[in-house]
């Protein structure tokens, strides 16, 4: 007994030393780590960190430790090419993770064509997937298929009138052509639609041009901070409209900073911390021991990317032939994320076609429902 | 060794280093960004000129190189146009920027003039970002196309450095030419104490107004071929902390200083890129360099160089005369 | 009567943010008015007191509102102190254009430094008040508005009887107004100086005091410093009625601008009336102070 024990031990050992002394695999990843949208960069790098040492932990890839390498496009696309170009040309990465500001994506997007060079989109911007580039996959929700799920949802409840109120930068505009693209799949049309920059911290002018058209719903498309303040005035202003918040406004951070009056909003998101799947729950007790906060959408995301690139590498058997890694990747079917949802590549690119529809409830992020498309 | 003829000299040195720089480097991720450092050195060449000659803290640079760069990225793919009028438009285009600017401004001295520059490159930045119809809003323009001529395309990217660089040195040369004449002591007049400037009867307003077309002349220049370099371009990117970048540009190399700016140009775009390991840290490093330098040693590279040249020519002489009297 | 409830509403929201605007503006006007260069860091430093009150005081250390709000004071009266003697003193005799780029480079490091040590989450902290507010006729209202506005006209109270009435107060106007001629009549120009930074960074303490509970303490609060600048201008430069009468103008202009102009544009007005003073009104609305020294 006490002989097997050793001779596994040494086997571990021998083998955690051959992947260790091996030249590691290198996996690029991009965020915001400076500028505006630092948190979800900060989000991003603690997923990135926990999937390093998973697959690590698992021996590497092909007998060699992955290095997951982070660098920081400060969520614009100039700071986006010379970040992908210094992954590409000086890391020798085989994927990029990221980015997920959309204008960096499409920056950078021609880069990963040229040099083949898989890109794991986290942009919602439908046009990612659309640029027919091959070395593109999204794994992400994309923004047709949560305005869909949101509008759909609202439908069901009887609401008719609609108003939008979106952020002005690429998220929020994609995000304001989808909802009325939506609406009108179900002979909608929204009764009135206003904006907001980026970094805005009063919105009662927008609210009461909204308060005027009389909506029943409110749909709000944009990120965790502004929409936690949004929250705020919506209920001072508006208290009584159904606000449909994009994803960020379900997430563990825009709940606390929104200090109770995001009570009741609903939202569409590829995660809540409280999906009872044990995968989710195991995950995000462990994240909150590391880090002192739940989980976020972006960290299971690029946690998952990871972990599929570093299984795409291992099916493949190369980490040089991107060719190869690509095929394998876009071969896995119904791969189980921490996310809690069940990824298939199509031949788009796109990851997933489901999404919940989560409900803030005594301050957590609860799932009432589940949407499927196609 | 006297100003113009240390400039000379540097210039020369520089350019030759920089040419001789892109088969040097290996790597093509740093080839990329000699490219990018040549670009910015051509537009700091503008900022020079009314930064670093006429004294007049310019914070409108990214208002600047958003117009020029979506000049040509519209001209080219809306409009069907090769990239050289395209180039020439946005260099023009972007000169009338300077004008336009300029005039109303004309009164405005120090902090004044600094604001107001920084509500044009705000103000441009929003225009660009919500006048959809025309700039494609914040999507942003694809497939700008790389220069050519006839049917040689600069795709890559060393061709396209050398081109760039060809075009840097001419307008270096422009630069220093435009420095030596008349005007350039009237735009140092204007930056040494515009009141005695407008008593020997330079026409400090004209003078202004002079530098911040020629400004916008050279950055059109620099700013269309950014986005014939990165062949997409979007409007976030034109913010005031790129303005600032352009100012710590002048700044690091020595206010008034052509070397000293060109150098400082490829320093801030080196510098961001080799210290990426420093992650979130880089930015605040930055600043304290940048106030470092401000506090004590306010004339730059180029400043302790002449420093450094005027004491050892002290010294030499010194050593003569006491050699000669022995 | 709905209409008139969004008007009244309106006018709300622009004097709560205008009166925000105004107590950033007092902070820029008390250097000015001593020293004749501008903080362009002043944002940054509402952002710092907001950081040291939310993230450090409030959430850290769990102190009550008001022994954090006099630390904050305090520690910022130390850093405003501090902060004169790198960014200002050394460059005193120099152009006033390397104070400008001093205190930039200042505020740079500011808002990245706190990025390192806050974090990228906004601190959100609920003050006093925490998100209740007063309801009359349809129109609501924040009490933590109202608190902002009466601080605000405290302070504008103090300001004036301070140096109007005040020795020390006189000097300041003195060392502003020449400062070799006041050090000659024995005034110990710097250390007034330096007594006028570590009260101006008090101000900008209690500006992120009072903001953090109703914008959240975040790098974009440092924004709030472009704003104040405006309403200097447009309040006109040195007179500390004036910077509060701007203030609220800029927070009428920003939410009725918003309202029946256009909400994505709104900053691009307010810059574009900023400009216009710059150009035809430099003295500013009540247009007593002259532009010559900037």
């Amino acid at each position: 007994m006490r002989r097997t024990v050793g001779l596994v031990l040494a086997l571990v050992l021998m083998a955690t030393c051959a992947a260790y002394g091996a030249q590691p695999v290198n996996i690029g990843a991009m965020g915001a780590i400076t500028g505006g949208s630092a948190i979800s960069g900060e989000q991003a790098s603690q997923g990135l960190a926990l999937a390093e040492e998973d697959i690590n932990a698992a021996g590497g890839v092909l007998g060699r430790p992955v290095k997951i390498i982070m660098e920081d496009s400060k969520g614009l696309p100039t700071g986006g090419v010379t970040a992908a170009r210094k992954l590409i040309f000086q890391d020798n990465v085989v994927g990029i993770i990221g980015c997920h500001q959309s204008t960096v994506v499409m920056a950078i997007e021609p880069l990963a064509r040229q040099e083949g060079v898989i890109l794991m989109a986290k942009g919602s911007a439908d046009m990612i997937t659309q640029a027919g580039n091959p070395w593109v996959v999204r794994v992400r929700e994309y923004d047709t298929l949560a305005s869909f799920a949101k509008i759909q949802h609202a439908v069901e409840q009887g609401y008719t009138k609609f108003a939008i109120f979106h952020n002005t930068d690429q998220f929020g505009e994609g995000g304001r052509q989808n909802l009325i693209d939506a609406l009108a799949k179900f002979g909608l049309e929204p009764v009135t639609v206003e904006a907001h920059n980026t970094g805005d911290k009063d919105f009662t002018a927008q609210l009461l041009n909204i308060r005027r058209a009389d909506p029943e719903v409110l749909v709000v498309w944009t990120h965790g901070d502004e929409h936690a303040l949004i929250c705020r005035q919506v209920s001072q202003l508006i208290p009584d409209v159904q606000y449909y918040g994009s994803m960020a406004v379900s997430q563990w951070s825009s709940i606390q900073m929104a200090e109770g009056t995001s009570e009741g909003v609903l939202s569409t998101s590829p995660y809540s911390y409280l999906n009872p799947d044990p995968d989710v729950q195991v995950f995000a007790e462990r994240h909150e021991k590391r880090f002192g906060r739940k989980p976020e959408t972006f960290t299971v995301l690029y946690y998952d990317s990871a972990m599929m690139l570093a299984e795409a590498i291992r099916r493949a058997g190369t980490a040089d032939d991107r060719d190869k890694v690509l095929a394998e990747l876009k071969k896995i079917k119904g791969w189980k994320g921490v996310s809690g949802i069940e990824y298939s590549f199509d031949e788009t690119g796109e990851a997933f076609n489901q999404i919940f529809i989560i409900k803030i409830e005594n301050q957590v992020p609860v799932i009432i429902d589940k949407v499927t498309v196609k | 060794m006297r100003g113009s003829k240390l400039r000379n000299v540097s210039l020369v040195v520089i350019f030759a280093l920089l040419a001789c720089a892109e088969p040097l480097i290996a790597s093509r991720f740093y080839k990329f960004v000699l490219a990018l450092a040549v670009i910015n050195v051509i537009m700091v060449m503008g900022l020079h000129i009314i930064f670093g000659l006429t004294g007049q803290i310019f914070m409108g640079m990214a208002g600047f190189w958003g117009i020029g760069s979506y000049i040509l990225a519209l001209i080219t793919t809306r409009l069907g146009l090769g990239f050289w009028p395209a180039l020439l438009l946005s260099s023009l285009g972007v000169g009338l920027m300077g004008l336009v600017l300029g005039i109303p401004t004309l009164r405005l001295k120090g902090y004044y003039l600094s604001i107001t520059t920084i509500g044009f490159g705000e103000i441009t930045r929003f225009i660009l970002m919500n006048w959809s119809p025309v700039t494609g809003g914040v999507f942003g323009v694809f497939n700008i196309p790389r220069p050519n001529f006839g049917s040689f395309v600069f795709t890559n990217d060393a061709h396209f450095y050398y081109f760039s660089l060809v075009l840097a040195a001419i307008l270096a040369v422009i630069a220093s030419i435009l420095e030596d004449s008349k005007y350039g002591t009237a735009f140092k007049g204007v930056r040494d104490d515009e009141l005695a400037a407008d008593a020997i009867g330079i026409d400090s307003t004209g003078i202004k107004v002079m530098a911040f077309i020629t400004c916008g002349l050279f950055v059109g220049i620099g700013a269309g071929l950014y986005s014939s370099l990165l062949t997409y371009i979007s409007p976030e990117v034109f913010t005031l902390e790129e303005s600032f970048r352009f100012v710590t540009m002048v700044l690091i190399g020595g206010i008034g200083s052509l070397p000293g700016a060109i150098v400082g140009a490829v320093l801030l775009t080196f510098l961001p890129e080799m210290l990426r390991f420093l992650q979130s840290w880089y930015l605040a490093i930055y600043g304290l360099i940048v106030l470092g330098i401000v506090i004590y040693q306010p004339a730059g590279i180029m400043g302790a160089l002449q420093g450094y040249l005027d004491r050892r020519m002290i010294a030499a002489r010194r050593e003569g005369k006491e050699y000669g009297a022995s | 009567m709905a209409e008139l409830a969004i008007v009244l509403q309106q006018i709300v929201a622009g004097l709560a943010l205008g009166s925000i605007y105004g107590l950033v503006a007092l902070g820029y006007n008390f250097i000015f008015n001593a020293v004749g260069i501008v903080n362009l860091a002043q944002g940054d430093f509402v952002m710092l007191g907001g950081y040291i009150y939310g993230g450090t005081l409030t959430l850290l250390l769990g102190l009550p509102f008001l022994p954090a709000l006099i630390l904050t004071a305090v520690a910022m009266a130390i850093f405003g102190i501090v902060s004169q003697r790198i960014v200002y003193y050394p460059l005193r005799d120099a152009h006033p254009r390397m104070v400008m780029l001093s205190t930039i480079a200042l505020g740079i490091f500011l808002k990245n430094i706190s990025l390192i040590a806050w974090g990228t989450y906004p601190v959100s902290v609920p003050g006093l008040f925490g998100q209740r507010g007063l309801r009359i006729a349809g129109v609501s209202i924040l009490y933590q508005y109202i608190f902002i506005l009466v601080c605000v006209i405290i302070l504008l109270a103090v300001q004036q009887f301070f140096f109007r009435k005040t020795t020390l107060g006189k000097s300041m106007r003195a060392v502003a107004q020449d400062r070799l001629a006041a050090m000659l009549m024995g005034i110990d120009a710097y250390k007034v100086i330096a007594i006028t930074f570590a009260y101006s960074s008090t101000l900008a303490a209690i500006g992120g005091v009072l903001l953090a509970p109703v914008f959240m303490v975040s790098q974009v609060l440092a924004n709030v410093g472009l704003k104040g600048f405006a309403a200097c201008v447009i309040g006109g430069w040195g007179d500390i009625t004036g910077a509060v009468i701007g203030g609220l103008v800029v927070g009428l202009v920003e939410v009725f601008s918003a309202s029946y102009i256009s909400s994505v544009y709104k900053d691009a007005i307010v810059f574009a009336i900023l400009i216009g003073f710059l150009i035809f009104r430099p003295q500013g609305i009540l247009g007593r102070a002259t532009e010559e020294s900037l």
